[in-house]
C-alpha cells in the first residue's frame, strides 16, 4: 500500500528531521514506558520520541557491563543504547523520562542518569492502581511530573494547549483502534504485521503528520476493500512481554510457519492506545485516564481474575477477533509477565479453550530453531482443532 | 562478659558448655509480648537436649555451614538470641490458638503496624524456616536442606523458575504447609518478586488473603502526598488484620507499639555502634546479622527482643572497653560492609577467612534512621520516616549514605550481594560500588549468589569471599 511506504520513508527521514528540528531550537523528549502521557510532552510544545529497542544481542552485552544478567533483555539493550550513543533517538533526546511501572525500568533511569548524564525525570506509578488512595497518589505524581518537566525545559503547561493534545491523540487512538479492527477481517487488505509497525512509526513521527498518514492509510484500505481469497491461516492472538522496535523474532517465526497474528495486547501494539479515554480535559482527568487503561502486567493486581482489566481485555480480544490459539511471549527475567504465565494459561484455556503457547526468550538467535519447532506445532494443534470442530459441526 | 567460651562437639552436634550455666542461669527470665516468661532454666534445658534432639539441623558442628551456632560463645546474651529463633514454633502456634493471625511480610520491611494489631509477622526467610520445622523436625542439615528445596522446586514449577528464593515461602503457603492467615508484606522497593509472588495466589486453591502496603519507588521528602499515601495504606493493613482477628486497633495501640519499637531499634543501634568502634569486632559476624535481625524485625517479638537486646549491648560494652576479640576471628581481620538484600553470606567462612562484618546497609538502614516521632499523627509519622529509610531511596541518595557508614565502620572492603533472580538489587550493585570505590577508595566486590537459607555447599561463595579477603589482607 502506498500509504504504509509513505509511513515506512518518513520513519527513514524522522533521525534528520529530529536533527533539523533541534538546530532551529526545539526540544526532544525521550521517554520509557506507556504510562508517560504524550499529551503533557506535546503540549509542552516538545518533541516525544519513545526510546528503547529489541533484538541486538550486542547491545544487551553491552548493557550488561552497567546491569545485570538478571535483568531483563529490554533494560540491559536499553542501557546499551545509552552506552552505545549511535541510536538516533537516544542521540537527540534532550531529556528523558521513566515511568516507574515496571521497578527494573526505574532502576534504568538511575543507571543512565549516573553513567550517561542526560537529565531524567521519573514519573511515580502506584502498585495499588485499582484503589482510591492509588489515584489520588497518582494526580500528585503526575502533577509533580508537570512541574519537573516545565523546570527542565523553562516551559509552562497551558490548559488550552493540553486540551488541543489531548483531542490530537483521541483521533490518533481512534484511527488505530479502527486498523486494527479492519486487519483481523477475513479478507484483509492489511496484515497485523503492517499496522503493529504503524503503531511503532507513531513513537518517532511528528504527532500530527502521523494522524494525517493514519487517516489516509484508513482511506486507502477503504478504497482498496477486501481481497480476492480470505486469509485462511491460523488466527493467533500475540501477548506478553514488550516486542520492542527491532525484536522479531517471534513475529518473523509465528509468519514464516503460516501463522496469522490477528490480535495483540502487547504495549508496543494495541495496548498502547486502546482504553486510553480522557473523559476531563484536565491534569487530573489525564492522570486517571492512563490509570485507568489496561493495565501493564508490572502493576501487580490482586482483584480476582475476573475483575482484572488485563485478562478480561485478552478475553475481549481473542473473542473479538477470532483468535484460535495464543502465544504468550516472556523474556528472560521479565517477572511481570512471566509470573503470570501459568496463571494466564488457566484463565484463558478456561475461558476460551484454545490453545496456548508460552515462548520464554531473549534477543539471541539461539534458540531459534527451538523455538521453530514449538511454533510450528503449535500451529499444527490449531489446524487439529478446526478439524476437530469441523469433523463435530457435520 | 570477659571470657570466650568453646562448644562441645558431640556426635556432629555442637553444645553449650556447662562451665557457662551457672552464668546463663544468673540472668533471669526472658519475658514475651504474651505476658508470660521463660525461665533460665527451661531456656537453658531446650537448648542443650530438646533442641538439638528435634531440631539438630541448627546444631551442625558443620564447620562450613551458615546456619551453625559459633563456635565460641562470646556473648552470653546470644544464648537466649538462639533460643528465640530455635523455639519460635511453639510461640506461633500458642498464639495462632488465641486467634492471632499468621502474616507474611517482606524481609527487611519494619513490622510496627503487625505486631499493633497483635499479628504474627514473618519474612520470607522466616516462614520457610518455620515451614522447615514442620517438614524437617529431627533431620539433620543435609536433608533439611532437601526438604526446603523440595519445597522450592514445586514453587518454581508453579509460578517461575526465576522466581527468587521467597517462592519457597509462597509455595510453602500455597501447599498448607504454613498456616498463613494474611500475605500482607511492604512493596518495599527493596525487591522485584515480592509483589509478584503475592499476585500469583490468586490462582491458588488455598485462597488466602492477600493485601500490598503500597511503597513508592521515587520518594523525596517533599512529597507530602507519599507520606499521606502510605500512611493510608498502613491504615487499611491494620484494618486488614483486625477483620481477621476480630480486634480493634487503636492509634494509640499503634504508637505504644511505635514507642516499643523506638527502644528495640535505639538498643540494636547503641550496640552495633559501640561494635563498629572497637579496635577489634568483640564476637563472632553472625551475631552482627542476628543482632540487625533483632533490631529489625525482633525475631516475633519485641518484648523479648528488647530484653535480649540490653543484655547483648551491655555484653559488646564490656568487651570492647577491654577490647577483646571474638574467639573465632583472625587476629586483625579484614572490616567488611556488605550491602543487597536477602544476603546472609556464610559468615562463619567470612569469619575463618581472616574477615570480620562490621555493618550492612540492609537492616541497619532502619534501625539507624531516626526514631518515629510519638506525638502528633502517628500514621503520618511513621509513613514518613519509613520512607526517608535510607536504603530504599534513589540510588545515589543510598549510595552516598553507604559511603558514610563504610566510613564510620572503617569498612576495609565492600561485598555487595544479590540473589539468583533478583532483578532490583542487581540491577544497581555496580553502581553502589562505583560509587562507594570513587568516594572512599576501599575495594568492592559483587555476588551473585543463590543460597540463602542453605546449610551446606556454598563453598564456591566461600571461594570468592575467601579471594576477596586475601586481597584485601594484601592491600593492608
Amino acid at each position: 500500500m502506498k500509504t504504509l511506504e509513505r509511513i515506512r520513508q518518513a520513519v527513514e527521514r524522522r533521525p534528520s528531521e529530529l536533527i533539523e528540528a533541534r538546530a532551529r531550537g526545539e526540544k526532544v523528549l525521550g521517554y520509557f514506558c506507556c504510562y508517560i502521557p504524550e499529551e503533557i510532552i506535546d503540549a509542552l510544545g516538545l518533541i516525544p520520541v519513545r526510546l528503547g529497542r529489541g533484538g541486538d544481542e550486542t547491545l544487551v552485552d553491552l548493557g550488561a557491563r552497567y546491569v545485570s544478567t538478571n535483568n531483563c533483555v529490554f533494560i540491559r539493550e536499553s542501557v546499551g543504547l545509552f552506552a552505545d550513543g549511535k541510536d538516533p533517538y537516544v542521540q537527540n533526546s534532550d531529556f528523558v523520562a521513566v515511568a516507574g511501572t515496571c521497578i527494573q525500568m526505574f532502576r534504568l533511569s538511575e543507571l543512565v542518569k549516573y553513567y550517561f548524564k542526560p537529565e531524567v525525570v521519573a514519573l511515580g506509578v502506584p502498585r495499588n492502581f485499582y484503589l482510591p488512595e492509588g489515584r489520588v497518589f497518582f494526580r500528585h505524581e503526575m502533577a509533580d511530573f508537570v512541574r519537573q518537566v516545565e523546570a527542565m525545559t523553562g516551559r509552562t503547561l497551558e490548559p488550552g494547549r493540553l486540551s488541543e493534545s489531548i483531542e490530537l491523540y483521541r483521533q490518533i487512538r481512534e484511527a488505530i483502534l479502527e486498523l486494527y479492527a479492519r486487519q483481523s477481517r477475513d479478507a484483509s487488505p492489511i496484515s497485523w504485521r503492517d499496522i503493529f509497525d504503524v503503531v511503532q512509526a507513531g513513537f518517532y513521527l511528528d504527532r500530527r503528520q502521523y494522524l494525517s498518514l493514519l487517516k489516509d492509510l484508513l482511506t486507502e484500505v477503504e478504497s482498496v476493500g477486501e481481497t480476492a481469497k480470505p486469509n485462511n491461516r491460523p488466527r493467533i492472538f500475540v501477548s506478553g512481554s514488550i516486542l520492542a522496535p527491532g525484536d522479531t523474532k517471534i513475529i518473523d517465526l509465528i509468519e514464516q510457519l503460516g501463522g496469522r497474528i490477528v490480535v495483540d495486547d502487547l504495549c508496543t501494539g494495541l495496548r498502547f492506545h486502546k482504553e486510553l479515554m480522557v473523559h476531563d480535559h484536565s491534569l487530573d482527568g489525564l492522570a486517571d485516564a492512563y490509570l485507568d487503561r489496561i493495565p501493564c502486567a508490572s502493576l501487580p493486581c490482586l482483584l480476582p481474575l475476573d475483575e482484572d482489566k488485563r485478562f478480561t481485555t485478552m478475553v475481549q480480544l481473542a473473542k473479538e477477533h477470532r483468535a484460535e490459539g495464543m502465544i504468550y511471549h516472556t523474556l528472560r527475567f521479565c517477572d511481570p509477565f512471566t509470573f503470570k504465565a501459568n496463571a494466564t494459561m488457566k484463565y484463558m484455556q478456561e475461558k476460551l479453550g484454545v490453545p496456548f503457547l508460552e515462548i520464554h526468550t531473549e534477543y539471541s538467535p539461539s534458540d531459534v530453531e527451538a523455538l521453530r519447532t514449538r511454533v510450528e506445532s503449535f500451529i499444527d494443534v490449531i489446524y487439529m482443532q478446526r478439524e476437530e470442530k469441523e469433523a463435530a459441526a457435520c | 562478659m570477659l571470657e570466650s567460651y568453646s562448644m562441645v562437639e558431640r556426635d556432629g552436634l555442637l553444645l553449650y558448655p556447662e562451665e557457662i550455666k551457672e552464668r546463663f542461669l544468673a540472668t533471669g527470665p526472658l519475658p514475651f509480648r504474651d505476658g508470660t516468661r521463660a525461665s533460665p532454666e527451661e531456656i537453658w534445658e531446650f537448648m542443650t537436649d530438646e533442641g538439638p534432639r528435634r531440631f539438630p539441623y541448627m546444631f551442625t558442628s558443620n564447620p562450613n555451614s551458615p546456619q551453625r551456632l559459633p563456635y565460641y560463645v562470646d556473648l552470653i546474651g546470644s544464648i537466649k538470641l538462639y533460643y528465640m529463633i530455635i523455639s519460635r514454633r511453639f510461640r506461633v502456634e500458642k498464639m495462632r490458638k488465641l486467634g492471632k493471625p499468621l502474616v507474611l511480610v517482606q524481609g527487611g520491611q519494619p513490622l510496627e503496624p503487625y505486631y499493633a494489631a497483635d499479628a504474627l509477622p514473618l519474612r520470607p526467610g522466616d516462614m520457610t524456616e518455620l515451614a522447615c520445622y514442620y517438614v524437617a523436625e529431627g533431620l539433620d542439615i543435609r536433608n533439611k536442606d532437601w526438604k526446603k528445596i523440595d519445597i522450592r522446586e514445586e514453587g518454581s514449577r508453579t509460578v517461575s523458575m526465576e522466581a527468587c528464593h521467597q517462592i519457597t515461602t509462597h509455595a510453602a503457603i500455597r501447599n498448607n504447609v504454613v498456616p498463613v492467615d494474611l500475605v500482607a508484606p511492604y512493596t518495599r522497593v527493596r525487591c522485584s518478586d515480592a509483589t509478584f509472588l503475592v499476585e500469583s495466589h490468586r490462582d491458588s486453591s488455598r485462597k488466602v488473603d492477600c493485601f500490598l502496603v503500597d511503597y513508592p519507588t521515587n520518594y523525596a521528602p517533599d512529597k507530602t502526598w507519599a507520606v499521606e499515601y502510605v500512611a493510608e495504606n498502613i491504615r487499611q493493613l491494620i484494618a486488614r488484620i483486625d477483620a481477621i482477628s476480630g480486634k480493634t486497633t487503636t492509634a494509640d495501640d499503634f504508637r505504644r507499639q511505635i514507642g516499643a519499637y523506638n527502644r528495640v531499634r535505639r538498643l540494636a543501634r547503641e550496640t552495633i555502634e559501640v561494635w563498629r568502634a572497637a579496635p577489634v569486632p568483640p564476637a563472632s559476624s553472625v551475631l552482627v546479622y542476628r543482632i540487625l535481625a533483632l533490631g529489625k524485625d525482633c525475631d516475633g517479638d519485641p518484648v523479648a527482643a528488647e530484653h535480649v537486646l540490653t543484655q547483648l549491648r551491655d555484653e559488646v560494652r564490656e568487651r570492647t572497653a577491654v577490647p577483646l576479640k571474638g574467639g573465632e576471628l583472625a587476629e586483625r581481620p579484614a572490616r567488611i560492609f556488605k550491602c543487597g538484600s536477602c544476603i546472609a553470606i556464610n559468615f562463619h567462612a567470612l569469619d575463618r577467612a581472616g574477615g570480620a562484618l562490621v555493618s550492612a546497609d540492609d537492616w541497619w538502614s532502619d534501625i539507624s534512621t531516626p526514631d518515629v516521632e510519638e506525638e502528633g499523627d502517628i500514621f503520618a509519622n511513621y509513613a514518613r520516616t519509613t520512607l526517608s529509610a535510607p536504603y530504599d531511596l534513589p540510588t545515589e541518595d543510598r549510595a552516598a549514605w553507604i559511603v558514610d557508614q563504610v566510613r564510620m565502620s572503617r569498612a576495609e572492603g565492600l561485598i555487595f550481594g544479590y540473589q539468583w533472580g533478583c532483578n532490583f538489587q542487581s540491577a544497581v550493585a555496580r553502581m553502589v560500588c562505583d560509587i562507594v570505590q570513587k568516594e572512599t577508595d576501599i575495594p568492592a566486590t559483587t555476588l551473585s549468589l543463590d543460597e540463602l537459607g542453605r546449610g551446606e555447599s556454598t563453598e564456591q561463595t566461600q571461594n570468592r569471599i575467601a579471594a576477596f579477603v586475601e586481597m584485601l589482607s594484601y592491600a593492608a
